[in-house]
């Protein structure tokens, strides 16, 4: 992927991720209910590995890890993500430099080791197992 | 390379590519040399169409793109539920012309 497209999904992708946490930041416990967006869940009735993620980032705005690590895991590195890309990819922007390219670069040739991929493979499926689980029980 | 060597692997693979790129592609694949016509017969062409069916099925989970070879985007896919859904909705429409974008991509890593 090039560095401009790049960095501008990534601006865009934190823009549009902000807006959803603070949209449902407010209208969360207020009875006004968010909007749910997952298509997975909405066809087939059960929930896909991602679901629980702004639930957890949420909780992680009012400090409650626990809670977020019950509702979904996923929701830390999406915390992570919200809090250190865009910043990264800015100061990136204003320096003229290309560290956030180079590190999604050698990132992606990490991820497609096969030991590597079949971890995080089997990581993402135990996690949709335990959401599947948590959402029927 | 040959006209008929040329026009064999045109027949046989231009469902893979923008059909506004065939006459560019045509034209390259005369210029290529014969040796390279083994390497051209390896690469590993994506049916736009497959593509299709793997994202109206898989897309939510970002299965779409990591055949692509996208692994990046795949993962963010997967990790944001599809992009909220409106991601994987968009790339129902996006995905065959992406592929065959990628396709050309491959192509051309061969020709130079």
């Amino acid at each position: 992927m090039k560095k401009n497209k790049l960095y501008l999904f990534i601006l865009l992708a934190a823009t549009v991720g902000y807006s959803w946490i603070s949209w449902n930041y407010y209208t969360y416990g207020r009875g006004a209910g968010g909007i749910d967006l997952c298509l997975f869940r909405k066809l087939t009735g059960l929930p896909c590995p991602s679901c629980g993620t702004t639930r957890s980032v949420l909780s992680i705005s009012h400090l409650h890890f626990a809670d977020a690590l019950y509702y979904n895991p996923i929701g830390f590195i999406m915390a992570l993500c919200l809090c250190v890309l865009p910043v990264w990819v800015l100061i990136d922007t204003i320096s003229k430099k290309n560290s956030f390219h180079r590190f999604y670069l050698n990132a992606e040739i990490i991820v497609r080791r096969k030991w590597v991929a079949v971890l995080l493979v089997s990581l993402v499926a135990g996690n949709w197992i335990w959401n599947i689980y948590k959402y029927t029980s | 390379m040959e006209s008929q060597k040329v026009d064999m692997f045109l027949m046989a693979n231009a469902k893979y590519f923008e059909s506004h790129m065939i006459p560019y592609i045509h034209e390259q694949l005369l210029k290529m040399d014969d040796s390279k016509f083994m390497m051209l017969q390896t690469v590993n062409l994506k049916d736009p169409i497959m593509m299709l069916i793997v994202s109206l099925f898989g897309g939510h989970l970002g299965i779409d793109r990591f055949i692509l070879g996208e692994t990046g985007l795949g993962i963010a896919k997967l990790l944001t539920c599809g992009g909220l859904g409106i991601w994987t909705i968009v790339d129902f429409f996006l995905i065959m012309g992406h592929t065959k974008e990628v396709n050309m991509q491959k192509l051309q890593m061969v020709l130079y």
